[in-house]
């Protein structure tokens, strides 16, 4: 009896304390799950953060506050909470679907997800409008159900994407210390060069023994390399470095060899034996593309290529002329020999303790490690200055098919910054507050909302102590470039610290922006500022498919896991007897054998997949 | 004094008719009622989750509403290239470390109780607890530090005429067996002696007075009393550990694997980590792995059981 | 009883040069045990006073700070007043593990030790639990139902034991001479009295083992904790705060300005959130020797 009555009044106290929508008089709650929150130093509840603390002194539709409380779960247990809250239906009435292993339709039919369309019609007019100017999103922000697409998630979108954080560094103060000018650069105008393509590394040499100099031309600025810092080394480094295409920065396949070729004089001459030009992943490749994508496109998995169809890359003539290239290199010895051996490191497996001892030359790096970051007074890394570089394009490797192509597929932000699905906890009646909520993230002062609050918007809120314990009166200030272009510019204090820049404005939940938001000055140098635009420099065409693996059924989800578990398991053990010699990937002989073995794990029925997916999205 | 059946006569079950039995033992059957209880509802109920093995699991439509697959998981399980060599590199494994990572606590223990100053002896223990603490990811990237090319222990075995080498990159059979052996038994002889050492702790004093006066040197009163007398938790540990080795202490692999030497370090734990959690999330594989794996280790917790019964007339059940 | 003492600990030889010579060998053995595991200890150690950005690039062991001594990594882990209620939180943890654990074991236990006919399928009823789990959702479905999640109890009561510990107290009180108990049935003592007044401060020393895991096993959990009280903060373990500081950190490097101090925060992290319990192990073994000895002096 005891016993019972302690679960009912359990059962009771549970029903009391289930997350969703309380409805109120003049004021309701919305429950949100997102992924991710800040720094508990900063404040211990994301609803305590400035931005969202000023949204919900504000009133929406119908005259109601809205009392936004969050939910955030532990790192690395994002997975496991999200889908505890569904199985057991205690979700939030507002979820971030970034780790939802089901398609949105899903979460609609199994009546999870509500319908927002008719809403959104009514109550979300700049949401609309977004969506109406930019129409290469727009579809993927929503769903085709039953002949018709409706609303089912609202997206958090930006103007212009995210800048890149990671790309190729290499060190810019061996090339000056121990490259020397080549006296001729490429004359990309000769008649020779228009008919032949690019002479490249290889032939310079040639050329030079020969001297033969068929569209080379001179190189005016010939002289030895220089270069000097300024007052500030972060702000003037000053070299003539010329690269064998002409230009200050290399481009080309023949350039990077050059390069690479300079990295092993340098590591020759230091002494270090265990240094190495290039550091390559452990697998030998990344999923987005990257390096790969320069022989000639795509990703060594299924990508969508422009005509909206899926491509397979894992056996393309791309795959063979990037691994011919990976494996010359290797021969040369510019790749550490034991590359393949990184796989459990810590970051994405390239040897990190390396490159800070500075015995590498070339390595896939973050953004902390652009310019003199990494000089910390060693013998090596004296007068380190790493400089970001773009994608090289292939002139070297490979068929015609495969060279002078820009390569298209890497890792890139999108237009879109997350999806929300409004659950059922929400109740109908408070769906035009929400949503009048949300629709205000996409005026000017909402999405403003991304870079901090302003000094008027600061006054309003309860609780300023995050903005009072620095110092700051106002996140931002507007400022007009001398282009007549308006853009932010962050109170100096946020520039110097970015977790306490991203603990000080909206930056975990619907925090997209119009352009000038995106282009807000930071503070940094302009060696970062260079650096992160050779990064974004190109634009990624091909698509990895990996965004729309949601809109699978459950079945073709699994044959695509199955398949894709596969092939990993297959590329990360093979890839490497290409690159080491083990087999000849000059041979056809063994590169058959090898797409053979890939093709016995159907990735054709994969591809089918995709290709079905990509008509719902694109077709007509 | 040499058999510890002789030791513990109660050891040997007396069977009564059940009706004798549960007038007799009416009242301890009901003191468990709590723990059977306790373990029913924290353990049992939850175990319908099994049943995800056999389903397409989906959160979304719970354990009721998921497509029923029958043994379509396992099917595939099975089915993968990868699955006979990790089958077999697990049963490799399992059985290093119920032989020599098993052996190696009850060693220290017994070292230990050797000690003469129980304060060291203390001290020893404390620090041989250390690694336990220690993170696997910390403990993994200090094996990597010291096995690679360059590394501290390479060096050492360099010296003794070996080839300079990254020894995790080794694929030859029994090296990475070794290591990982190594780390387990490093990581966690410390963790496994304190049981052996409380039991030498709790022998009767009389017991070793007499062999003393009986003229018993250490070497004999080891191994003559202080031996026979853990031997049943020992054999208890032993059981344990052989229906545990091949369910546990592999997280590790997946650290200190890399796709050259996945022939002999891949393990149904990783196998079953690369398969089911790869871009999505295949709950009802690794669940159906998980079946598979206690499945077995069921069998061999049975199988051991019964033979330390044969063999020694001490079980646990 | 000095004597007895004596004899148990083994010092009753006489001083022979074999003897001498094996007491050499063995304290040499474990001094070898020592020095290779406090290495890793020593290591982490000393990474959470060195200087991050050195370190980063430091290759083997750190046997000495690195740079400048630096305690920029625990300033971020006592940044704020979390760690500290985590600390607190851990300790009620613990203490409510060992108290609600040591009443199923020794309930479990004694039955287990006593001859019934339901002794063998009793003990395999235990020992499947160990071997068949049914994962984290209908687990949490059950604790729900039961009103406990979102409060201490989800956290205390779940995973205060396990098979295994049963199993080991079983053991532990079979090894008592049947002759204590029967005498003690005969004096009147029920089985309460018997298992807990008689026969648990004999079993002590095992008992002492399984209280020392259960501390340990509720010292380092945090993932029960990240289901169970997600929500509430001020109900968080020390090792959930632990991971959630090291998580927030581990992007340092993707922003510009990075502080480098932040690296360190993984390894001040194991020795702020290890170090109390270390410390308490030498007290805990003072009791796991003690325990025993009490037992078998009331003999």
């Amino acid at each position: 009896m005891k016993k019972a009555l302690t679960l009912v009044l359990a059962l009771l106290l549970c029903l009391s304390t289930l997350p969703g929508m309380a409805s109120g008089s003049d004021s309701i709650k919305l429950t949100i799950w997102i992924p991710k929150g800040e720094d508990s130093v900063y404040y211990s509840d994301y609803s305590l953060n400035p931005a969202m603390q000023y949204l919900q002194t504000l009133t929406w539709e119908g005259g109601v506050k809205i009392s936004m409380e969050f939910f955030v779960p532990i790192s690395g247990e994002e997975k496991n909470s999200f889908n505890t809250y569904l199985s057991t239906g205690e979700y939030c009435g507002m979820m971030n679907l970034a780790y939802s292993d089901y398609s949105i339709e899903e979460l609609y039919a199994n009546g999870i997800a509500r319908d927002l369309t008719e809403y959104v019609e009514t109550c979300m007019p700049n949401y609309l409008a977004w969506l109406d100017a930019n129409p290469d999103v727009a579809k993927l922000c929503q769903t085709y159900v039953d002949g018709e697409w409706k609303f089912l998630s609202i997206c958090g979108c930006a103007d212009v994407p995210s800048k890149a954080f990671e790309g190729y560094l290499y060190r810019r103060d061996w090339i000056v210390n121990y490259g020397s000018c080549p006296e001729y650069v490429w004359d990309f105008e000769s008649d020779y060069v228009i008919e032949h393509g690019h002479p490249y590394y290889p032939v310079y040499a040639q050329a030079e023994s020969e001297d033969d100099w068929e569209g080379w031309k001179e190189n005016e600025d010939y002289e030895d390399f220089w270069a000097e810092y300024g007052d500030d080394p972060d702000n003037t480094y000053v070299d003539n470095v010329i690269f064998p295409s002409g230009g200050s920065e290399p481009l080309y396949i023949s350039d990077w060899e050059w390069m690479l070729e300079v990295f092993a004089a340098a590591l020759e001459d230091l002494g270090v034996t265990d240094g190495y030009p290039y550091a390559l992943v452990y697998n030998g490749y990344t999923g987005c593309g990257d390096l790969f994508s320069s022989f000639g496109g795509g990703v060594p998995q299924w990508a969508r290529n422009q005509d909206n169809e899926c491509v397979f890359g894992g056996t393309s003539d791309t795959f063979r002329a990037y691994l011919e290239c990976l494996s010359t290199w290797y021969e040369r010895g510019w790749i550490e020999p034991g590359y393949d051996q990184h796989s459990g490191d810590m970051f994405y497996a390239v040897n990190t303790s390396k490159t800070h001892l500075g015995k590498v030359g070339l390595w896939q790096g973050r953004v902390a490690e652009i310019g003199t970051a990494m000089d910390v007074d060693t013998e090596l890394t004296d007068g380190l200055i790493a400089f970001g570089c773009k994608l090289p394009i292939n002139d070297v490797y490979g068929s015609e098919e495969q060279q002078n192509k820009i390569p298209d597929s890497f890792y890139q932000f999108s237009k879109i910054n997350g999806s929300y699905m409004i659950t059922n906890a929400v109740a109908e009646e408070d769906l035009p507050a929400v949503l009048s909520l949300l629709d205000f993230m996409y005026t000017r002062e909402g999405a403003l909302l991304s870079c901090g609050l302003n000094a008027e918007q600061l006054s309003k809120i309860p609780d300023k102590s995050l903005y009072e314990r620095f110092g700051i009166d106002s996140a931002y200030t507007i400022i007009t470039d001398e282009n007549g272009e308006s853009r932010v510019q962050f109170h100096k204090a946020l520039c110097e610290d970015t977790y306490l820049r991203n603990a000080s404005i909206n930056n975990r939940w619907l925090s997209h922006g119009i352009y000038d938001t995106w282009n807000a000055d930071t503070g940094d140098s302009w060696l970062h500022t260079y650096s992160v635009g050779k990064w974004d420099a190109y634009e990624n065409t091909e698509y990895k498919a990996l965004d729309v693996v949601k809109l699978m059924t459950a079945d073709e989800s699994r044959q695509y896991n199955k398949t894709l578990n596969y092939l990993n398991t297959f590329y990360d053990v093979n890839v490497v007897k290409f690159v080491k010699g083990d087999m000849d990937i000059t041979d056809d002989e063994d590169w058959e054998k090898f797409c053979k073995s890939v093709n016995k794990y159907r990735p054709e029925i994969v591809t089918g997949i995709f290709d079905r997916v990509f008509d719902v999205l694109y077709g007509e | 004094m040499t058999s510890a059946a002789n030791v513990y006569p109660h050891m040997k079950v007396h069977l009564h008719p059940w009706r004798e039995d549960f007038r007799k033992n009416g009242i301890l059957y009901l003191l468990f009622l709590p723990v059977a209880v306790f373990f029913i509802v924290f353990h049992y109920i939850p175990m319908v989750g099994i049943f995800m093995a056999f389903e397409d699991y989906s959160y979304v439509e719970g354990l009721l509403g998921s497509k029923w697959l029958g043994l379509q998981n396992f099917i595939e399980l099975f089915e993968g290239d990868m699955f006979l060599p990790a089958l077999r590199n697990t049963f490799i494994m399992s059985l290093f470390k119920i032989t020599f990572a098993f052996i190696a606590p009850v060693l220290l223990a017994l070292v230990v109780s050797q000690l003469r100053s129980k304060r060291y002896s203390r001290v020893v223990q404390t620090i041989t607890y250390m690694p336990y603490f220690v993170s696997t990811v910390v403990v993994c990237s200090l094996a990597k530090e010291f096995l690679g090319y360059s590394g501290g222990i390479t060096r050492l075995l360099c010296a003794l005429g070996l080839e300079q080498q990254n020894w995790l990159a080794n694929n030859r059979p029994p090296i990475f067996w070794v290591i990982w052996c190594l780390i387990e038994i490093w990581r966690g002889a410390g963790q496994g002696s304190i049981i052996y050492i409380a039991a030498i702790a709790g022998i009767n004093g009389d017991l070793h007075e007499a062999a003393v006066i009986d003229g018993a040197n250490r070497w004999q009163r080891v191994w003559k009393i202080t031996f026979p007398c853990i031997l049943p938790i020992v054999v208890m540990m032993f059981t344990l550990q052989v229906g545990l080795a091949f369910r546990m202490g592999y997280d590790s692999i997946l650290l200190l694997y890399m796709p050259s030497t996945y022939d002999v370090a891949d393990c149904l734990h990783t196998y079953t980590y690369r398969m089911a959690f790869g871009t999505t999330t295949n709950y009802s594989l690794s669940t159906a792995s998980g079946l598979f794996q206690s499945v077995i280790a069921t069998t061999l917790l049975i199988v051991s059981n019964t033979l330390n019964r044969k063999a020694s007339s001490l079980s646990l059940f | 009883m000095k004597s007895k003492v004596k004899y148990r600990e083994g010092m009753v030889d006489k001083p022979t040069p074999l003897g001498a010579a094996a007491d050499v060998l063995i304290v040499l053995f474990t001094v070898i045990c020592i020095f290779i595991c406090v290495i890793p200890v020593w290591h982490t150690f000393m990474s959470s006073f060195s200087d991050g950005l050195i370190l980063m690039s430091h290759e083997g062991v750190v046997w000495k700070w690195i740079g400048r001594f630096n305690l920029g990594g625990y300033k971020y882990l006592f940044a704020d007043s979390s760690i500290i209620r985590g600390y607190a939180n851990t300790l009620i943890y613990v203490l409510g593990n060992i108290a609600c654990g040591l009443v199923v074991n020794v309930l479990g236990g004694y039955v287990l030790s006593r001859p019934t006919k339901l002794k063998g399928f009793l003990t395999m009823f235990l020992m499947l639990t160990m071997m068949f789990s049914g994962g984290i959702v209908p687990t949490y479905m059950v604790v729900r139902a039961l009103g406990m999640t979102g409060t201490v109890w989800s956290l205390i009561v779940p995973g205060c034991t396990n098979a295994m510990f049963i199993i080991l107290m079983m053991n532990a009180f079979r090894m008592v001479p049947e002759s204590t108990v029967e005498a003690a049935h005969l004096d009147g003592a029920g089985h309460i009295t018997v298992m807990f007044r008689i026969m648990l401060p004999q079993a002590m020393g095992i008992g002492m083992v399984t209280i020392i895991n259960t501390a340990i096993i509720a010292w380092n959990a945090w993932f029960e904790a990240s289901i169970y009280v997600t929500g509430q903060r001020e109900l968080w373990p020390l090792q959930l705060w632990v991971k959630q500081i090291v998580a927030n950190n581990q992007e340092f490097l993707n922003y510009t300005n990075p502080d480098y101090d932040r690296y360190l925060i993984q390894y001040a992290v194991i020795i702020g959130a290890t170090m109390p319990i270390l410390i308490a192990m030498p007290f805990f073994q003072k009791r796991l020797q003690k325990g025993s000895l009490a037992g078998a002096i009331k003999e």
